[in-house]
């Protein structure tokens, strides 16, 4: 069975870089990005089916809600969770009308993304 | 630090007596430059135990890197004139215009809590870059000790979270 193609989005590069790792290593196919206008491209071409985005990303030229809108522009299907650094309802309410799928409260732990990854996958199936 | 610390807990109990909050723009810094880097390590350890891999020791330097970004921030947040006026960081840089400062009950909780966890990780890895002894020259870390990195990486990691309910502002910034 083709494994699920997933994209994670953060300007900590250590986070994206392991993030791949352990997700490649389970077999997953994962492609990183450290600021959400190369987020949109990989997107473009890849098609991933999970897609992590820091939501708070000040070394990004487009910050994490702008770069879910822009992914929801070509695809308003997309699965994006949304990760966000505080309880900001500003920026929940405004990921939610872009269509954000869940969001996930940092700091997390990687079974909070295990899950989000399990969700999507069983949607998939059905 | 499995059992709950009467002390912190005495902390948590005084910050909610005393509604004391956090400004939005210190929780940033706390995310960024705490949160993230107790990720990756976090991360890094899984990533080798998962996969049943032995770690190269010179993990050990990317682990102190993480933690010394910890330490310094810390230290930044605790008092904003310790911040220089050439930070490069504009997030620091705004911290010391404003004079923002987190509260000594705040400050308290963190170095109680959070520099203790980093003291405990960088003891354990350090160890390996800069071997006591013979016996401690080794090309590869320990599970036992990772595991111990990883055991320290999900206590910060809660700890910050109950902090953010305790003492973060509700409203956006």
């Amino acid at each position: 069975m083709r494994q699920l193609k997933i994209l994670i989005v953060d300007d900590e590069e250590g986070i994206v870089e392991l993030l791949q790792r352990i997700y490649s290593a389970r077999g997953f196919v994962v492609f990183g990005a450290t600021d959400g206008i190369k987020a949109v491209e990989i997107f473009e071409k890849e098609r991933p089916e999970v897609i992590f985005i820091d939501v708070h990303m000040p070394f990004s030229p487009i910050d994490g809600i702008e770069t879910l809108e822009r992914i929801k522009a070509i695809d308003k299907d997309a699965p994006c969770i949304m990760l966000t650094r505080i309880y900001d309802e500003e920026s929940i309410k405004r990921a939610k009308k872009a269509g954000a799928l869940h969001y996930v409260t940092k700091p997390f732990e990687l079974e909070d993304l295990d899950r989000c990854i399990e969700e999507i996958k069983e949607k998939l199936k059905g | 630090m499995t059992q709950p610390d009467p002390r912190v807990e005495a902390l948590f109990q005084k910050i909610a007596q005393e509604n004391i909050q956090v400004h939005p723009l210190l929780w940033t810094a706390i995310y960024q430059h705490i949160g993230d880097p107790v990720i990756v390590i976090n991360l890094l350890m899984h990533y080798y135990l998962e996969n049943n891999l032995p770690i190269p020791k010179e993990e050990a330097k990317t682990i102190l890197k993480y933690t010394k970004r910890i330490e310094e921030t810390i230290k930044k947040i605790a008092s904003a004139k310790d911040i220089p006026e050439d930070e490069p960081d504009p997030l620091f840089r705004e911290i010391y215009k404003k004079n923002l400062r987190l509260d000594p009950l705040t400050y308290e909780l963190i170095v109680d809590r959070v520099r203790n966890d980093i003291m405990v990780i960088d003891l354990k890895v350090s160890r390996y870059l800069y071997p006591f002894n013979e016996e401690d020259k080794k090309e590869f870390i320990s599970k036992e000790d990772a595991q111990v990195v990883l055991r320290y990486t999900h206590s910060t990691l809660g700890f910050l979270d109950r902090l953010r309910q305790a003492t973060a502002k509700k409203e956006a910034f």
